[in-house]
């Protein structure tokens, strides 16, 4: 026994020694070396990860984990999928399990500086709300009092509720579960009165309920939500280059450059464009990517928007707007730094 | 006095009975049999027509769109036309997927060879047999792990149907033999080894499955060093054998106490050493008696291998739970979990029919 207790310390001091000392590289190095990217995904959320008729994971996350495997070795099938539940996902960041989780985990001040992870984007703005069974008559928040709330344990949502009703002297009874689609299936058959959740996610929901029309979705947003995929802020080589995978997909959403068109945006004058595409200078390889990474990025996903209809637009069965993920200059928040 | 033979009264025949008489008897002899009978009937009459109606009448076949499934309130067959490769062979490659079709086809024959009894009659056979599974288990692994000119597939892409028998066959063998060496090594009269068996056995049977899945899965790795990496499939059969010999120790170790000692003396008497009489004299007789605690503890196993979703692996309940979560279908389930029903219960009623024939195989040869 004592040598099995010995044992796990060992692991665990190892553990916290390799995630302090980690330097400039070290992790990209790991994972250039692997030849492959080790994500985390959940398994089954609609829109976020899910198998097709094929095998094949789909989803927002799934993306955004191909474009990285896209920048890094020019192939965004270079991807090990390892599905998660949210409380497994930064755990298995600190742990090495994973280099990224993409579990739509919500971007906060505690999470950034006292878990020592990285985010990138946000790559998804939203707004946490609530839907509620229509017999309970209630059409705001305030008539929530003494509501029975499903959540799932330990999100952000979980503890906004919370906040929020406590400030304003209202009381519910959480009703926790372990996973997002159990949730939603003992909200529909009555468990809990309402069930609460970014409102794109809760408008999917909605639409596959035996009966759509006996759920209300509150306008009334309770808490703003952004979300992104999460690395170890441990080697800032590592996290430039998630955070910029992501930017590119953002900038070449406002080149309006595509899987079509890039053969032919590569023969552009445009020094930009060429930039951009690492046709000219070395943006890229200073970053210690391939110098045309964009280019791969572009061709395993698309820019942002194909990534966002594929999966939450209107190419899916979820039928959203862009909304606040719509680039800055149509009014939204999404939006990257310069290209130079 | 002697009574002649032809005087003794031959007891009397049973009244002819038609099957009204033998039905109004055995259902209707009482008021509370008639009660009885008619709400079980009335409860039968129900659930036979809403099934029918639900999965033939009122059922959605394929094109049709997941509204046009729910507005026609029956089952929707169209969403498992859709889905059941998905179903079956999960994120094994779409366009090689012919491959673990092929080596579960090869898989059943195999076992068919194996359970008719002609095939064990003549040692030339029983050799032949297991030529037959050398080979066989070969060419499976051929199929499913690539080589021989087809393209390597990486374990973690082996999922559905073709993981759930992988997991159950290997881990059914792999515990029949360990649960002997368990048992023998309870009833042996080396202490050292005897308490070994004694604290395996019940330390297992004190832990629930999934807990020693989560031991597998999270713990393991974090006792390895960093660069040894298991594959998680490797490492939930392991979880799956230590915890299923510890149960099949039990039995074993109840058949091999109901061999009379007389047997054991004898088997001594003949000048046999340990292993000698264990494998010619008393195991023969001791799995015999054990053969329908044996398949029971089969296809609850069979069954349990489904517990590895705790662990994120995609056996076929993992891979029924993708298929509902299509945003396209979501909101089906149903459909779904009866599709993957049928498949168990295929598998768990065959195991069970045969293990009936065998029984009555032996109790036949008994009274011989």
């Amino acid at each position: 026994m004592r040598t099995l207790l010995k044992s796990i310390l060992a692991a665990g001091v190892i553990a916290a020694a390799s995630a302090t000392t980690a330097t400039a590289g070290a992790i990209l190095d790991e994972i250039k070396e692997r030849g492959k990217l080790r994500c985390g995904i959940y398994q089954n959320v609609p829109a976020l990860a899910t198998l097709d008729d094929q095998g094949r994971w789909q989803g927002f996350d799934v993306d955004y984990c191909r474009a990285l495997a896209a920048a890094l070795f020019g192939d965004g099938d270079a991807v090990e999928f390892v599905t998660m539940t949210f409380a497994q996902g930064m755990p298995a960041v600190k742990s090495r399990e994973v280099d990224m989780a993409g579990l739509a985990i919500t971007y906060t001040i505690g999470r950034d500086s006292e878990l020592g992870l990285d985010f990138v984007g946000p790559t998804l703005y939203s707004g946490h709300g609530f839907m509620v069974h229509k017999r309970t008559g209630a059409t705001k928040i305030a008539d929530l009092n003494g509501a029975s709330v499903c959540v799932v344990a330990g999100t952000v949502t979980d503890s906004l509720i919370s906040d929020y009703f406590s400030a304003r002297n209202l009381t519910y009874t959480p009703v926790a579960f372990e996973n997002t689609n159990q949730r939603y299936e003992y909200y529909e058959n009555g468990r809990c009165d309402v069930v609460t959740s970014e409102i794109p996610f809760l408008g999917t929901r909605r639409l596959r309920m035996k009966n759509p029309d006996d759920h209300v979705i509150f306008e009334e947003v309770f808490a703003k939500s952004h979300m992104g995929p999460v690395i170890l802020e441990s080697d800032p080589q590592w996290s430039n280059v998630a955070r910029w995978v992501h930017y590119a997909l953002i900038q070449a959403d406002e080149f309006g450059i595509n899987q079509e068109n890039i053969d032919e945006m590569l023969k552009t004058e445009d020094p930009e464009l060429q930039r951009f595409l690492g046709v000219t200078e070395t943006l890229g390889e200073k970053m210690g990517l391939p110098n045309d990474f964009t280019v791969n990025i572009i061709r395993a996903t698309g820019n942002y928007d194909d990534i966002w209809e594929r999966n939450f637009g209107m190419k899916s069965a979820v039928k959203l707007p862009r909304g606040l993920n719509a680039l800055a200059k149509d009014g939204g928040l999404q939006w990257a730094p310069n290209w130079r | 006095m002697t009574v002649p033979m032809t005087d003794i009264p031959s007891p009397p025949r049973p009244p002819q009975k038609g099957l009204v008489t033998w039905i109004w008897q055995n259902f209707f002899g009482s008021l509370g049999n008639s009660v009885l009978t008619l709400v079980i009937l009335w409860i039968l009459y129900k659930a036979i027509t809403g099934a029918f109606t639900w999965a033939v009448l009122d059922a959605t076949l394929a094109p049709a769109t997941i509204r046009e499934c729910i507005d026609a309130g029956g089952a929707c067959w169209a969403f498992i036309q859709d889905k059941w490769r998905l179903i079956l062979f999960g994120t094994y490659p779409f366009d090689q997927q012919w491959r673990p079709a092929l080596a579960l086809v090869l898989f059943l024959l195999l076992v068919i060879a194996t359970c008719i009894p002609a095939s064990w009659k003549t040692q030339e056979r029983k050799r032949w047999m297991f030529g037959l599974w050398l080979v066989g288990i070969l060419l499976i692994g051929v199929l499913m792990s690539g080589g021989l000119g087809l393209p390597h597939v990486e374990i973690r892409f082996w999922s559905g149907l073709p993981l759930t028998v992988l997991l159950a066959v290997v881990g059914m063998a792999a515990c029949f033999l360990a649960s002997i060496l368990l048992a023998l090594g309870r009833r042996s009269s080396m202490p050292a080894i005897r308490w070994i068996c004694i604290v395996y056995i019940e330390v297992i049977r004190g832990v629930p499955l999934i807990s020693l899945l989560f031991m597998a899965n999270i713990m393991l790795p974090l006792l390895l060093p960093a660069d040894v990496t298991i594959p998680n499939i490797v490492r939930a059969q392991v979880a799956f054998i230590m915890f299923f010999a510890a149960y099949m120790a039990e039995t074993v170790r109840g058949g091999l106490q109901a061999v009379p000692d007389g047997q054991y003396a004898a088997a001594k008497a003949m000048g046999m050493g340990y292993w000698q009489s264990m494998i010619y004299i008393i195991l023969p007789q001791a799995l015999r008696i054990t053969i329908p605690s044996m398949v029971n503890l089969f296809i609850a196993g069979f069954k349990d291998t489904s517990l590895v979703i705790v662990i994120s692996m995609l056996d076929l309940l993992g891979t029924a739970n993708a298929a509902k979560a299509d945003p396209e279908w979501l909101g089906l389930f149903i459909e779904a979990y009866v599709f993957i029903a049928a498949i168990y219960l295929a598998v768990c009623a065959s195991m069970s029919w045969y293990s009936r024939r065998i029984e009555r195989r032996i109790s036949m040869r008994q009274q011989h």
